[in-house]
């Protein structure tokens, strides 16, 4: 398949400045060289716990934070050298879900305007019937109705809101989507919905979606493949039935044996780990991870581990596989 | 349960009517603040009665009663007659007009440039947020007074002059405030989703932040004008504002300087004393009752 967007050795460090005059006293390293691309078509799931660098990654492909160095392709073209209006014709192709739907839309604006905003932005529909028409049709595409368009956000449930969030996006005929959490701030039943939802559109208009989530079993249900990330860094990426049947990295090993079986009788040993994630100021020599694995040797404390290629599309980065 | 399966109902039906638009919640909110109501209205009336003064004034500006100099409250004259022999009352009704005005306009330009000011500020961030926050540093550490009598000093007292003196003195306050909440509404989700649509700068800042930063530059606008009005009567009560024989509040009360008018005809310094109180605590009610009510933090009962 076709490779629509290629991130390389993307890196994110966030100045600490300190001192009398400001000066950069140190960083925090949010994304630290991570490459992975994503196909037409497909899903690709990012997960990892909080603060790993998964919605920095989000917005640096976005160029909604500058990133500090790397590479970022969509369709072949680097949209790190785009100047400020190439970029804003190309935001038309690569859009955003946000994880908050209370923070999301503007409380001042009513749902139609929020769309037709899009619309206008991009100088897609001129006359202003075939805007509302269109408008109308974005809003039943997401299950709601073509009255709600006078109404304000905060009219509207989480659920709702996330709903439009989609419709906006819609509104500009993205091809990929970077969806940031877009379920973790809902209630389970609703968060079933808005996948299913998500999954429809992408069948109906050929999306392709980056899913960031936290969430195991949601990343399992929509994505194709899995990335897994850890302080800055993808440890272990993956299609997704060979990542949940067979992941080789500690962490990952870790993170999945976490997702609960809805099973009393099956017994099922649980990978625990000590301590906390390190901070990113001040990451770990050697991998990452060698503070919190139970496998950890002399080598994983010095030297960095190299990404391997282990099979076919499975990849992962550990000394000991 | 039932009551709020009719609203889930009603939403996802579009079928209820009525719109909720955020100024009618606010507008709901204000009205039970009966402190603002008040102030409102007391302002309804001074503005009104300062705009139709022409109509309302029983004498003209200048016309001068030489039969009755110095009077006090008559049938004639119903607020008495000042030493030129001129009708108070028709004064005062004139002199609102100019106080008002000056309190609107000059309030306006600190308005104009503290919120461009703060929103450039706020939007870019860095160099320029630093040296406009500075800027504004060095300008609130200047006495206000002293500054404003130095310059109406150098370029000579007029209605106009005063008006640009105290608008340039006085837009410190704004610019934090309006800088503040763009800082605030910079990281927001709605309009990093704005931005993320390719939404311009302008587009960013007119039609997303400052709209979502009216509350409370509306809030210290309203008090703004009130602080401004008393500004003004500081300065012609000095002689550094509006020249005689063009009236405002503030000049009035300089016939008070007189120790034999001040302690015995209450009548020439008092009406514009009262209108003086009146309007500027007015506009603090109406102010602090905006604040309640735009505040979201507050729930309609």
């Amino acid at each position: 398949m076709k490779k629509l967007l290629e991130v390389k050795d993307l890196k994110k460090y966030f100045p600490i400045k300190g001192g009398l005059f400001g000066r950069q006293i140190g960083a925090v390293k949010a994304v630290d060289g991570i490459s992975f691309d994503v196909r037409e078509g497909e899903t690709l799931g990012l997960v990892g716990e909080s603060g790993c660098g998964k919605s920095t990654t989000g917005r640096l492909i976005l160029r909604l934070i500058d990133p500090t160095s790397g590479s970022v392709k969509f369709g072949g073209k680097d949209i790190l050298a785009l100047d400020k209006n190439q970029m804003r014709k190309m935001r038309k192709d690569m859009q955003i879900i946000f994880q908050d739907p209370y923070a999301s839309l503007n409380p001042r604006m009513t749902v139609g305007s929020i769309i037709t905003e899009a619309l206008e932005i991009h100088n897609l529909l001129k006359n202003k019937n075939d805007k509302e028409t269109r408008v109308h049709q974005l809003l039943e595409q997401v299950g709601l109705t073509g009255a709600h368009a006078r109404r304000y956000p905060h009219e509207f449930s989480g659920g709702q809101r996330q709903r439009i969030g989609i419709a906006r996006v819609l509104a500009v005929d993205p091809k990929i989507i970077i969806a940031d959490e877009p379920v973790s701030a809902l209630d389970v039943s609703i968060q079933a919905q808005v996948i299913n939802l998500l999954q429809d559109l992408q069948q109906d208009l050929g999306l392709t979606f980056l899913f960031i989530a936290h969430d195991l079993s949601v990343v399992k249900h929509i994505s194709n493949r899995v990335a897994v990330m850890y302080l800055g860094n993808i440890v272990e990426m993956a299609e997704k039935n060979e990542l949940y049947n067979n992941p080789r990295h500690p962490y990952t090993q870790a993170l999945l044996s976490a997702i609960p079986i809805a099973d009393p009788t099956v017994k099922r040993e649980r990978i625990i780990l000590q301590g906390d994630v390190p901070s990113p100021i001040n990451p770990p020599s050697g991998c990452r991870f060698h503070t919190r694995c139970p496998y950890a040797r002399d080598i994983c404390k010095k030297e960095e581990p190299v990404v391997k290629t282990i099979g076919e599309d499975h990849i992962v980065a550990c000394h000991l596989v | 349960m039932t009551q709020n399966n009719e609203v889930q109902e009603s939403l996802i039906h579009g079928t209820t009517d009525k719109i909720e638009s955020l100024w009618l919640i606010v507008w709901k909110r204000f009205k039970k603040n009966k402190l603002a109501v008040f102030g409102a209205i007391i302002l309804v009336i001074l503005s009104l009665s300062a705009i139709f003064a022409p109509l309302i004034a029983p004498y003209s500006l200048e016309e001068m009663d030489f039969m009755s100099m110095d009077q006090g409250p008559s049938k004639a004259h119903w607020l008495g007659t000042d030493s030129l022999g001129r009708d108070i009352f028709s004064r005062l009704l004139f002199a609102g007009r100019i106080s008002l005005t000056v309190g609107l306009v000059a309030e306006g330009i600190s308005l104009a440039i503290g919120v461009i000011l703060g929103a450039i500020s706020g939007f870019y961030g860095g160099k320029v947020d630093t040296l406009i926050m500075r800027l504004v540093d060095i300008f609130s550490c200047i006495p206000f007074l002293l500054l404003a009598i130095t310059v109406v000093a150098v370029v000579g007292p007029s209605i106009y002059n005063l008006m640009v003196v105290i608008g340039i003195i006085g837009w410190t306050g704004t610019a934090r405030l309006v800088r503040g909440e763009f800082l605030k509404l910079r990281n927001m989700e709605f309009i990093e989703g704005a931005k993320a649509l390719g939404a311009s700068d302008a587009r960013l800042i007119f039609l997303h932040m400052l709209p979502n930063s009216f509350a409370p530059i509306l809030v210290t606008a309203t008090l703004g004008v009130g602080s401004t009005i008393m500004f003004e009567a500081a300065l012609s009560y000095l002689g550094l504002g509006v020249q005689p024989p063009t009236p405002s509040w503030g000049n009035m009360i300089q016939s008070a300087n007189d120790i034999i008018i001040f302690q015995d005809k209450p009548y020439m310094w008092l009406p514009p004393g009262i209108a003086i109180l009146l309007a500027v605590l007015s506009i603090n009610f109406l102010g602090d009752g905006l604040r309640d009510a735009l505040d979201p933090r507050m729930q309609v009962n």
